[in-house]
């Protein structure tokens, strides 16, 4: 049992507030810690941390001290325990060789745990050159320690007292304050600052600390009989620093300032001792400074808000601080302008637990108001403590809600007659889809129809959709969705649609006044592009923020293409795969997700679910202050049968029947829904904007005796199941917040086993969430298996995670945040993404689209003449059956005289690699019957 | 009470590590480095006058410049902690030698590193701490970057 039993691994700054040579620095290693003991080792080490920032006086000082973490790997777990005091004994070997009962004396001491400290100082001076003290972490329960050299505690929950007791003693010199027999006290004026024989206030070492009404001695210690120690008449007030008989290892005739302290019995560091730990990192402390970073606040192109309410949007004056102490910021004036403060008019900061600099924040507010409006203002802000102030001009304006041109490009191929998986055909998918999306979109927004198969034709230039319902483009855009336009037939030519979706988008924004404020195009294919123009020779000519969805296998489909498409234009990609009946529209809601990164709304909630004539869900849902609007959508292929409620999270309903100015119902062919303002209730406002809300939904209309689902659901065979008279539906809470979430997935491989990264951010007004927040992925593979994926904090709001792709197929990933704000109201976010893997995935070119080699060849032969009944006859010779042969091959191609789609009907390999195959085959066929042909024929 | 740094501590330190067996201290090897030593604190003790152990750096008068209070260098006791709060000092002959480092600031001014003690006994040994703290070792601050002067003195 030594070092031989394990080895030294990484060295992690974990505290790191500045330079090493000029700090104090503290070196943590552990013993008896497996590898697979490693993350229980990193807690250990943030409880002790956190045991020692949060202990005065080191409260105020830790911004002087880096901490580094040493991860010393054992072979086995634990400490050796040889049971002196009864108990089992058991031995581990560990790198340091921890032992409890270690012998002092000739005798064992049970609670005394030691290591080799010579190993371990060593370890720590080697890795961290500069250390001042070191400890030592034993992954033991029970309870022990000691001091010394190194400063050495148990992981028992009480064991850390023992390990600043120990430092009190190496890194500050201070004596104990216990008593005892007298044996080890020193025989003059004990040299250590905190115990002495003098109780002389004049000459005591601690005499400034002493008020004058506080007797001295301050107390004697009635055990003891041979004191020379004379008991005060009035007994000294409580907490007063003075002199009270006991301490340095002798009840009598020593003292020490307090009853209580850390350096006797783990009570809080008497005021001198603190003084002393002061004095010795005085030295290490940095330079205290104080920078505004925020000479001004800008409320630039704040929105009007939702139904004519105000959006309140914050922004903080941001100071960045290093400091050792507490500081107060406060306002003196202001703010002028109407701006608010709606977290108060002071903070107060102090130093960062783990980095050099902190930052104080006073938060101002601003409320929209209508379109144009301008408002200006100023507020001043004192540092109590420096008596530094700063002015802060202020500027805010208000203006229409962004407004967002959608081109939807639709594919409209002959494979679209195709089922999607669950009986629907994916053309009724895309037009149910495409009618939900129309239907949601904001009144201001435009709408623009791009169709394409073997070339593209603009079906609908933008429009503003106008109404919910009823407005004209949406009416417009709605009727084309449903009517012939969009009969499947033809190829794909992906690349012409795009250009004809960019050129439309252009168009409108040249000859709409004022443009739009965002352009966004929504591709939506089933295939692999097999037209010119390639994606990628358009791609860079796009402006517009550009998504796709996949409706189908990855590997019938142009991933890698319009990835790049979409990652390029800030937007992104997902991919349905075979939808299955339970999850029949997953599509719908996939353009949902769209609709919601083109308008910037925020998913709240996203479950979906299954109702039947005798139930009644309650879905809950979460709306923060930082929520100035919300639409809940209900997806469904019958929405008028469910009666659809809303439930404040004061207990107010909303029906579809309430009306008022903040919310409205809409009901449509696909989907309804409710579009607010919160608060949604003006003379409630409290009770119905931040909190628990509810959507209620049933089947059936609200007035009773007049359920009429059942006929009208079963004309919906393919999402009805008249067996069980249920009804599937999706529920989408969209949020307009100022708490945003965005999640991205990266992936710079889609063959088998690449990796993906996934990267989220929040953000709280201009700020990262001040309240704990939680990220993590839900991760569906392709054989539906889940699997749960936490995200890290990298830092400034931003979380990441690394998943890797073993198996073909689409991968969901359901991105969820939640947490709290700076009100402390809960709030939940969540964005789905896809990822997709396939064999061979990484093989397409974007410059060359996977034409079919064999079937162009073929055609060619046969048009060009080449293939004539001369040849026809010589190979019949050679036993090749032309016509069946024609016949296979025009299977495979569906026709010789037109294009192709270069999709393969089952999942397996890519498109390219079948025909591939197919053409290698018939060429070695042909070759092995050449090659017999030379001999004489039978 | 707050602490603030000066910002003027020179970041220049010596580590010396010293060893005590058998009634003998010796330097076994020193260290400059790049980094702040802890300052002293409070009046520097005296001899003759003052219990414990202590380190002084001196100039070539004999002038103290720095001083360290030191902590049990003996090792000849060990506290046993009880979760209760209530500590014990247990005293007794380690019966081994005890090496510990000390960090001192490396002034250039310092010629001798003076220990200060009661007695290079462990307390058994003596019985009871009787007497007051004297010199009890005297080294010339080493020379270079690090080494091991080897240097003991009775």
């Amino acid at each position: 049992m030594s070092t031989a039993d394990g080895y030294v691994g990484s060295t992690t700054k974990v505290v790191d507030h500045g330079p090493d040579n000029a700090r104090w620095n503290l070196v943590i290693v552990g013993d008896g810690y497996q590898a697979s003991e490693l993350t229980q080792y990193y807690t250990d080490v943030e409880n002790f941390i956190d045991e020692l920032r949060t202990t005065p006086p080191f409260d105020e000082l830790f911004c002087g001290i880096n901490v580094y973490r040493i991860d010393v790997v054992s072979n086995e777990s634990g400490a050796d325990d040889p049971g002196c005091a009864g108990g089992p004994a058991s031995t581990a070997a560990t790198y340091f060789d921890a032992t409890f009962c270690t012998p002092f004396a000739g005798t064992p001491l049970d609670r005394l745990l030691s290591i080799d400290s010579a190993s371990a100082i060593a370890v720590a001076s080697a890795r961290v050159p500069l250390q001042h003290q070191v400890l030592c972490i034993v992954n033991h329960s029970k309870y022990g320690g000691s001091g010394g050299n190194i400063a050495t505690c148990s992981t028992n929950a009480q064991a850390n007292e023992i390990a600043i007791h120990e430092i009190g003693h190496s890194a500050f010199g201070l004596a104990d304050e216990y008593g005892g027999t007298g044996a080890g006290t020193p025989a003059g004026e004990p040299s250590q600052p905190n115990v002495t024989r003098d109780t002389n206030r004049a000459t005591n070492k601690w005499r400034a600390l002493i008020a004058g009404t506080t007797p001295m001695p301050s107390q004697c210690n009635a055990a003891c009989t041979s004191s020379t120690c004379v008991a005060p008449g009035t007994p000294p007030a409580a907490g007063a620093v003075g002199t009270y008989e006991g301490g340095i290892y002798s009840d009598c005739n020593t003292y020490r300032p307090l009853p209580s302290c850390y350096m006797r019995d783990y009570g809080p560091f008497c005021p001198v001792c603190s003084g002393v730990i002061r004095q010795v990192l005085a030295p290490f402390q940095p330079a205290e400074s104080i920078n505004l970073t925020t000479p001004s606040i800008a409320f630039t192109n704040v929105p009007a808000g939702v139904g004519g309410v105000g959006v309140t949007t914050h922004r903080a004056i941001v100071w960045e601080v290093v400091t050792c102490r507490r500081l107060t910021f406060e306002i003196t004036a202001g703010p002028t302008g109407g701006f608010g403060t709606p977290l108060g008019t002071s903070v107060t900061v102090t130093a960062d637990p783990i980095l050099p600099a902190s930052y104080a924040r006073i938060w101002l507010s601003y409320t929209s108001t209508s379109p144009g409006d301008m408002a200006n203002g100023t507020v001043t802000v004192r540092c109590v403590e420096t008596g530094q102030t700063w002015t802060i001009n202020i500027v805010a304006n208000t203006i229409a809600r962004p407004s967002a041109a959608v081109a939807l490009v639709l594919d409209r191929s002959g494979s679209m007659t195709e089922d999607a998986g669950d009986g629907v055909t994916k053309v009724q998918k895309l037009r149910e889809a495409a009618d939900a999306f129309i239907s949601i979109m904001q009144p201001a927004d435009g709408i623009g129809l791009v169709r394409f198969n073997d070339d593209a034709q603009r079906l609908m230039e933008i429009q503003e959709a106008g109404a919910a319902p009823g407005g004209t483009g949406r009416t417009t855009a709605l009727t084309i969705i449903n009517g012939a336009d969009l009969t499947p037939a033809g190829a794909t030519s992906i690349g012409d649609g795009v250009v004809n979706g960019k050129q439309m988008l252009d168009d409108a924004q040249a000859s709409t006044v004022p443009p739009f404020d965002v352009a966004a195009m929504v591709v939506i294919t089933d295939g692999m592009w097999n037209q010119p123009p390639s994606l990628a020779s358009v791609s860079s000519s796009i402006t517009a923020n550009t998504y796709a969805v996949g409706i189908g296998l990855p590997s019938n489909i142009s991933v890698p293409a319009l990835t790049t498409l979409c990652q390029g234009h800030n937007g992104f990609l997902l991919i349905t795969g075979a939808i299955t009946t339970d999850q029949s529209m997953r599509l719908s809601k996939y353009f949902l997700q769209i609709l919601a990164g083109v308008t910037n709304a925020q998913v709240a909630a996203d479950p979906r679910g299954v109702l039947d004539v005798h139930s009644e869900h309650r879905i809950p849902f979460w709306m923060c202050e930082a929520d100035f609007g919300m639409d809940l959508i209900v997806l469904s292929p019958v929405p008028h049968v469910i009666d659809f409620q809303l439930e404040a999270p004061d207990g107010s309903r909303i029906t579809p029947a309430s009306g008022g100015t903040n919310s409205q119902f809409v009901l449509s062919r696909y989907a309804s829904y409710y579009r607010c303002a919160l608060p949604v209730l003006p003379a409630n406002a409290s009770g119905s904007h931040a909190g628990l809300w509810h959507a209620v939904l049933k089947l059936g209309r609200s007035t009773p005796g007049k359920l009429t689902h059942v006929r009208e659901a079963t004309s919906h065979a393919a999402y009805y199941d008249p067996k069980r008279a249920v009804l599937p539906y999706e529920f989408i809470a969209h949020a307009y917040s100022s708490l945003t979430f965005s999640a991205a997935l990266g992936q710079a491989s889609f063959d088998l086993g690449a990796p993906c990264r996934v990267i989220a951010s929040l953000r709280e007004y201009d700020a990262v969430p001040l309240g704990r927040a939680t990220v993590w992925a839900e991760v569906t593979r392709p054989d539906n298996v889940v699997d749960l994926l936490p995200l890290t904090h990298e830092a400034d709001g931003r979380y990441v995670a690394s998943y890797a792709l073993p198996n073909p197929g689409v991968y969901s990933f359901r991105v969820r945040a939640r947490g709290e704000t700076m009100h402390g109201s809960h709030f939940e976010r969540e964005r789905t993404l896809t990822a997709t893997a396939v064999p061979g995935g990484d093989r397409w070119d974007p410059h060359d689209p996977p034409g079919n080699d064999l079937c162009d060849l073929l055609r060619c032969l046969r048009e060009s003449g080449v293939i004539d009944r001369e040849l026809a006859e010589r190979l019949r010779k050679f036993g090749i059956d032309l016509p069946a042969l024609w016949k296979c091959l025009g299977e495979r191609c569906q026709s010789a005289s037109s294009r192709i789609e270069t999709r393969q009907p089952q999942p397996r390999a890519p498109a390219s690699l079948a025909i591939a195959e197919l053409r290698d085959e018939l060429l070695k066929l042909i070759e092995e019957r050449l090659h017999r042909g030379n001999a004489p024929p039978e | 009470m707050a602490a603030h740094s000066s910002g003027s501590h020179p970041r220049q330190a010596l580590k010396v590590t010293f060893s005590i067996d058998k009634g003998k201290i010796q330097i076994l090897r020193f260290e400059r480095l790049p980094m702040i030593a802890p300052p002293a604190v409070g009046d520097p003790p005296q001899a003759g006058k003052n219990g414990g152990y202590w380190i002084e750096l001196r100039d070539g008068n004999d002038r103290v410049l720095f001083h360290r209070v030191l902590h049990n260098p003996l090792r000849d006791s060990v506290e046993v902690h009880s979760p209760d709060g209530k500590i014990e000092r247990v005293f007794g002959d380690p019966g081994k030698p005890s090496v510990f480092d000390v960090l001192l600031p490396d002034d250039g001014a310092a010629t001798s590193i003076v220990v200060m003690g009661e007695s290079l006994t462990p307390v058994t040994a003596r019985k009871s701490a009787a007497r007051a703290a004297g010199e009890l070792a005297r080294f010339s601050v080493p020379s270079g970057r690090s080494g091991n002067p080897g240097r003991t003195t009775p």
